[in-house]
């Protein structure tokens, strides 16, 4: 026991050093990177919050930057361009509309594919989210008007397409049978998430959209027939 | 008064080198234990100033979604506004104004000179006219081969041609117009 003791008094040095090795590596193992590795994480979620604040932040600049009721006025005369639902009245009032301004006789005027009204059964053709509903119309007047009916028609707010023509001409007269087609987009089913991205009107479309309600407007009455809400819903099934 | 005299040597006699090998190991626990304390108040120092910030971060944010949460009827138009909007610029770069096309068929001939236009979904124009002379027919030959070098008119086809009893020259054409 004596000599143990002495062996221990005379490698002293060395067995704390040894000890303090031990310890040091343990604690490293166990203790210190493991903490190090959740203050890591930590700091990753940090960033990644930052990230997130900048990103709500810019939003609410971007919502604060619009005035409601601006925004209300845009939407609704957009929607008198590509209305909600497929608005017939609209459509055939255009058409009348512009046909008269231009001494342009109307004949015939059909619509087609109409299905249910208030559905989407019926199949028209598509250009991306929107849904179309074509009117077959017989025109009849002078060649000059004739060609200014054309090119009016599809200056108009109420945004139309000429799909097809078939036209005649006597006597300086043209007779022509016309496929139109106007547009429609019922409005999105699903909301955003609150952290959703939303950008700010960008010039080009801020010009756009002057450009838009610059058009004629030819159906206002029958577009405020159906009047779109545009007001989140709490309740869906609310009337 | 005692008058004993240890004479045996309490530790074993140390050599210089291995005197300089021990005070530098001490030295080497000094350094070993600070750092490893050094290193457990920086990170703890670390980990307490993130959390800190982030529960920070995480009340800022709940304040932020409140606030866009109250927004929500202007969210919800402008991305109604934006999408309909996009919709209407992509319909309007398709409108197509089809009295270029009668502008052209003016061109080759005369206004009164076309019978029949018609164009279809795909865009192809079926026109038939009536040119009363041989002089009209030159003009309108010339007329539409400098529209088809223009590129104007393209994939043209001419369908039929027939001459009737008093010289008038019936030309049934069909094309594509790149206007």
């Amino acid at each position: 026991m004596r000599k143990i003791r002495q062996y221990f008094h005379l490698y002293q040095i060395y067995v704390i050093t040894v000890a303090i090795v031990v310890f040091s590596f343990a604690v490293s193992i166990f203790v210190l990177i493991p903490f190090a590795q959740n203050t890591y994480q930590l700091y990753v979620e940090f960033q990644s919050l930052s990230k997130d604040i900048d990103f709500v932040k810019k939003k609410l600049a971007v919502l604060e930057s619009f005035d409601e009721d601006t925004l209300r006025s845009s939407l609704k005369g957009l929607s008198h361009a590509i209305p909600i639902d497929k608005s017939a009245a609209s459509l055939m009032t255009t058409i009348e509309r512009v046909a008269s301004e231009n001494n342009i006789m109307i004949t015939d005027l059909k619509l087609g594919a109409l299905g249910a009204l208030a559905t989407g059964s019926a199949t028209p053709k598509s250009t991306s989210s929107s849904l179309g509903i074509s009117a077959h119309i017989v025109v009849s007047g002078p060649y000059e008007k004739y060609l200014q009916f054309l090119k009016q028609v599809v200056r108009v707010k109420r945004l139309l397409q000429i799909d097809a023509l078939n036209s005649s001409y006597r006597n300086g007269e043209i007779t022509s049978e016309l496929t139109i087609s106007g547009f429609y987009a019922p409005l999105s089913k699903t909301t955003n998430s609150l952290t959703s991205e939303i950008t700010a009107l960008s010039q080009q479309d801020e010009e756009h959209l002057n450009e838009f309600s610059a058009l004629p407007d030819y159906a206002s009455f029958a577009q405020s027939l159906n009047s779109a809400s545009f007001e989140p819903r709490s309740d869906p099934f609310s009337p | 008064m005692t008058t004993e005299v240890n004479l045996l040597q309490t530790k074993a006699p140390q050599s210089a080198r291995v005197k300089t090998i021990q005070s530098q190991l001490k030295i080497a626990n000094y350094i070993v234990v600070i750092v490893i304390i050094a290193c457990s108040l920086f990170i703890g120092a670390g980990y307490m100033y993130i959390k800190t910030s982030s529960q920070q971060l995480v009340n800022t944010k709940k304040q932020y979604i409140a606030s866009i949460a109250n927004l929500s009827t202007r969210e919800v138009l402008l991305s109604a506004l934006k999408d309909r909007l996009k919709l209407a610029i992509k319909i309007r770069e398709t409108q197509y104004s089809y009295d270029k096309v009668f502008v052209l068929i003016d061109r080759l001939g005369t206004a009164s000179s076309f019978n029949s236009v018609s164009i279809a979904e795909s865009g192809t124009v079926q026109t038939s006219l009536r040119l009363e002379n041989i002089e009209e027919a030159f003009s309108f030959m010339n007329n539409l081969t400098k529209e088809l070098s223009n590129g104007t008119v393209k994939q043209l086809t001419i369908e039929s041609m027939s001459l009737d009893e008093i010289g008038r020259l019936q030309i049934a054409l069909t094309f594509r117009a790149n206007l």
